[in-house]
């Protein structure tokens, strides 16, 4: 009898995954094992694939413009994430201190809005913002008395260039879920700190950040993995620019399948990102045990 | 019982995964190009042709007025149209390739010259002549299409298409600009000096409102414009081979450098830069571009325009980019196809739908159109037909843009000499050449 409804149960749960499996088969696993397989064969979309063996990894090892991208893509991270979690965590920080609730909402909605706003058109409006010599910035750099800056033209000036915008865009979604973590912190462990002469600092390290940690985690892996497959952003602002400066992975596995046609080495470097990220994300789940509190008691 | 009933279901659910799966992955097999039966089938008696056409091109009433023509003597044929939002030739062809491999072939696509030798050498393309001898009234005059513009389209003896549109590069100017610098439009043969005297000339900066001389073309089709009246160019006359090693095409390139940074007459190029608005709201006095800005002048209402020639260097040439609308070789519609393509070269088919945005290839409705064009110097458009030599594209066109449009921007940004980056760039296009 045990036994049937164990089973039934057993079948049960099969049924209600079969949605989310049946999702998950189609548009991930499907495609990954497809990649896989494509990143060994030339490939146009044309003409049927062609097996070419180890030629497209000779390719891989000795394109010197890959490495390139992830040298720009590493920069991207080293930018994007660490301000997008600094920043997020202290726009929320702010938005949920002790004020009215309709200042509160007016935060939420101003710092979220940019998320909902579509990229392709506000990034047009950005890149005029960055003109060189007609951009807003430059002219009130210019009343201030500061020299243009070539925002979209240096290799140099063009990362934080991308970063500004990306956190005007993105900053919403690691600012929601800060916002969500702290709400779920009780306001009774901050009277109780209080009671016990903790003062703001020690109660932001020492409360705050331990019962923040597991959202801070999320936004962590989930900011990282944006950043390293980073394409909207550059792509269009910059379009990469000048020359392959602010080109990333992600751009250049677009520029490799749909402008060279090449597919199948298109996938190999596809499966590269993927393996990185995948490496990068195993990392930080199994050293998040040594930072990451999940005991809300 | 229950055993059998729980076998069921799950049979029940492992068929409704393959079904499911096998619907997704479409019906090509290895990427095979195959039409399929909703876009290319009969329905009740009518052939069904689509057509690749966006609606930048062609508006839906101008298609809706198109058609009633066409089906007043093809009243069996219903046209369905697809428009296809890109950025830019490349990625255009690249979402055709990518519905013909997925399956969803159309029967008829709007292709300009940068992407018929990628078509046809992948052998997707419908050879025309068969059916021009079996339906010889469904073509109109083809002596009437300019034979230069129409050439792009006829190679290996066999004819892909009918040319419908085509549009070159010349010089574009403010006139309100030139009366200001009190300069009047210069004649046809004027030379490099000229140009960067009418540059400096037309740069000033009154009261913080800079305007510019000269933006410049930083896109393949219009630096390939000034590439060739240096005697340079893009690729060899076999197109298997990248110039832009030449000293002719150094210096042109290095020119483009020097106006933004020696002799400060241009901006410098914004990746999301609007020439055709910087053009009329003054920040810049001239530009080069072809037919297309009048369609911005005409709805913004601006008049103060003129064209001429673009400067003469080592020579004076005009470029030209050409489009037509050939069959793909896999419709089940082939004569339906053919006749829609046809049609689309007529007279009725110019009139209608070329008035700003290109010029047309009839040189019947050339003469009648292109007076109508709101610039003094509008036969400079007529005249450059005869003289004009075609933009390069290989089959290779959309990675040998890329390739050129990146070692531009770093030479308009000054991150790259102009006789770095144009090495540079032979190299990597030679490359993409010899890939079979």
């Amino acid at each position: 009898m045990r036994m049937r409804r164990s089973v039934k149960d057993g079948f049960a749960g099969y049924l209600f995954l079969f949605p989310a499996l049946l999702l998950f088969i189609v548009f991930v696993a499907e495609p990954l094992v497809v990649s896989v397989y494509l990143s060994f064969t030339q490939y146009n979309v044309i003409t049927p694939h062609r097996w070419t063996g180890m030629d497209n990894l000779r390719q891989f090892w000795h394109d010197q413009r890959l490495g390139l991208m992830y040298g720009n893509t590493l920069k991207y991270v080293l930018i994007l994430v660490p301000m997008h979690m600094i920043l997020g965590l202290l726009l929320a920080l702010g938005a949920t201190r002790s004020i009215s609730s309709r200042w509160k909402y007016f935060y939420r909605t101003a710092y979220y809005f940019p998320v909902l706003v579509t990229s392709a058109a506000v990034a047009v409006a950005w890149s005029f913002i960055y003109d060189n010599d007609f951009g807003v910035l430059n002219y009130l750099l210019g009343l201030l008395g500061i020299e243009r800056i070539p925002w979209l033209q240096s290799p140099k000036w063009v990362y934080l260039a991308v970063a500004i915008y990306s956190f005007w865009k993105f900053v919403g979604n690691a600012f929601l879920y800060y916002v969500i973590g702290l709400q779920n912190i009780p306001r009774t462990l901050y009277e109780a700190a209080e009671i016990d002469g903790a003062s703001a600092a020690q109660s932001f390290f020492r409360l705050t950040l331990p019962m923040l940690s597991p959202t801070i985690f999320f936004v962590l892996v989930t900011t990282l993995i944006g950043a390293t497959q980073i394409f909207d952003e550059p792509y269009l602002i910059t379009g990469g620019g000048p020359g392959d400066a602010s080109r990333s992975v992600n751009m250049y596995i677009y520029e490799v399948a749909f402008q060279h046609h090449e597919m199948g080495y298109a996938s190999l470097v596809s499966i590269s990102l993927f393996l990185i990220i995948l490496l990068v994300t195993v990392l930080q789940f199994r050293f998040s045990r040594q930072w990451v509190s999940y005991n809300q008691e | 019982m229950r055993r059998t009933r729980s076998v069921a279901v799950l049979a029940l659910i492992l068929s409704l995964l393959v079904s499911l799966m096998a619907a997704c992955a479409g019906g090509s097999k290895n990427g095979e190009a195959s039409a399929s039966a909703d876009t290319g089938g009969a329905v009740k008696g009518k052939q069904e042709v689509t057509i690749v056409w966006n609606e930048g091109d062609v508006s839906n009433e101008q298609l809706k007025v198109l058609l009633e023509e066409f089906n007043k003597k093809n009243s069996d044929i219903k046209v369905n149209r697809i428009s296809v939002t890109s950025n830019g030739w490349a990625d255009y062809f690249n979402k055709i390739q990518t519905m013909i491999a997925g399956g969803k072939a159309p029967d008829v696509i709007r292709v300009a010259i940068e992407g018929i030798q990628m078509f046809a050498k992948q052998d997707l393309l419908l050879p025309l002549d068969d059916y021009m001898e079996k339906f010889p009234d469904a073509l109109e005059n083809y002596e009437d299409l300019h034979p230069k513009l129409q050439s792009p389209f006829v190679f290996d003896g066999k004819t892909y298409g009918f040319v419908w549109d085509w549009n070159n590069v010349v010089m574009h100017f403010n006139t309100d600009l030139l009366k200001e610098a009190g300069l009047p439009v210069p004649p046809s043969d004027w030379t490099r000096d000229d140009f960067l005297r009418y540059a400096q000339a037309l740069t000033t900066d009154k009261g913080g409102k800079k305007t510019f001389g000269f933006a410049i073309p930083n896109y393949y089709f219009g630096a390939s414009a000034w590439l060739f009246n240096n005697e340079a160019s893009v690729l060899d006359e076999s197109m298997t081979s990248s110039k832009l090693d030449d000293p002719n095409a150094i210096e042109m390139m290095q020119f483009f450098q020097d106006l933004i940074y020696k002799y400060k007459v241009s901006p410098v190029p914004n990746p999301k830069s609007d020439m055709i608005n910087d053009l009329i709201s003054g920040r810049v006095a001239m530009i080069s571009a072809g037919k297309w800005p009048f369609g911005t002048y005409d709805k913004t209402k601006f008049k103060a325009i003129d064209i001429q020639l673009l400067p003469k260097f080592k020579t004076q040439k005009v470029i030209f980019g050409s489009g037509a609308f050939p069959v793909l070789k896999s419709t089940k519609q082939p004569e339906a196809a053919f006749k829609l393509a046809a049609f689309l070269s007529s007279s009725f088919s110019q009139k209608t739908t070329l008035s700003n945005f290109s010029i047309p290839t009839r040189i019947s409705v050339m003469k009648e159109v292109l007076p109508k064009t709101p610039a003094e110097h509008w036969q400079v458009y007529a005249d450059s037909a005869d003289i004009a030599q075609p933009v390069e594209a290989p089959m290779q066109y959309g990675e040998i843009e890329g390739i050129f449009n990146r070692y531009m921007s770093s030479i308009l940004s000054n991150q790259m000499d102009a006789a770095t980056a144009m090495k540079k760039a032979k190299t990597e296009i030679d490359a993409a050449l010899a890939k079979k």
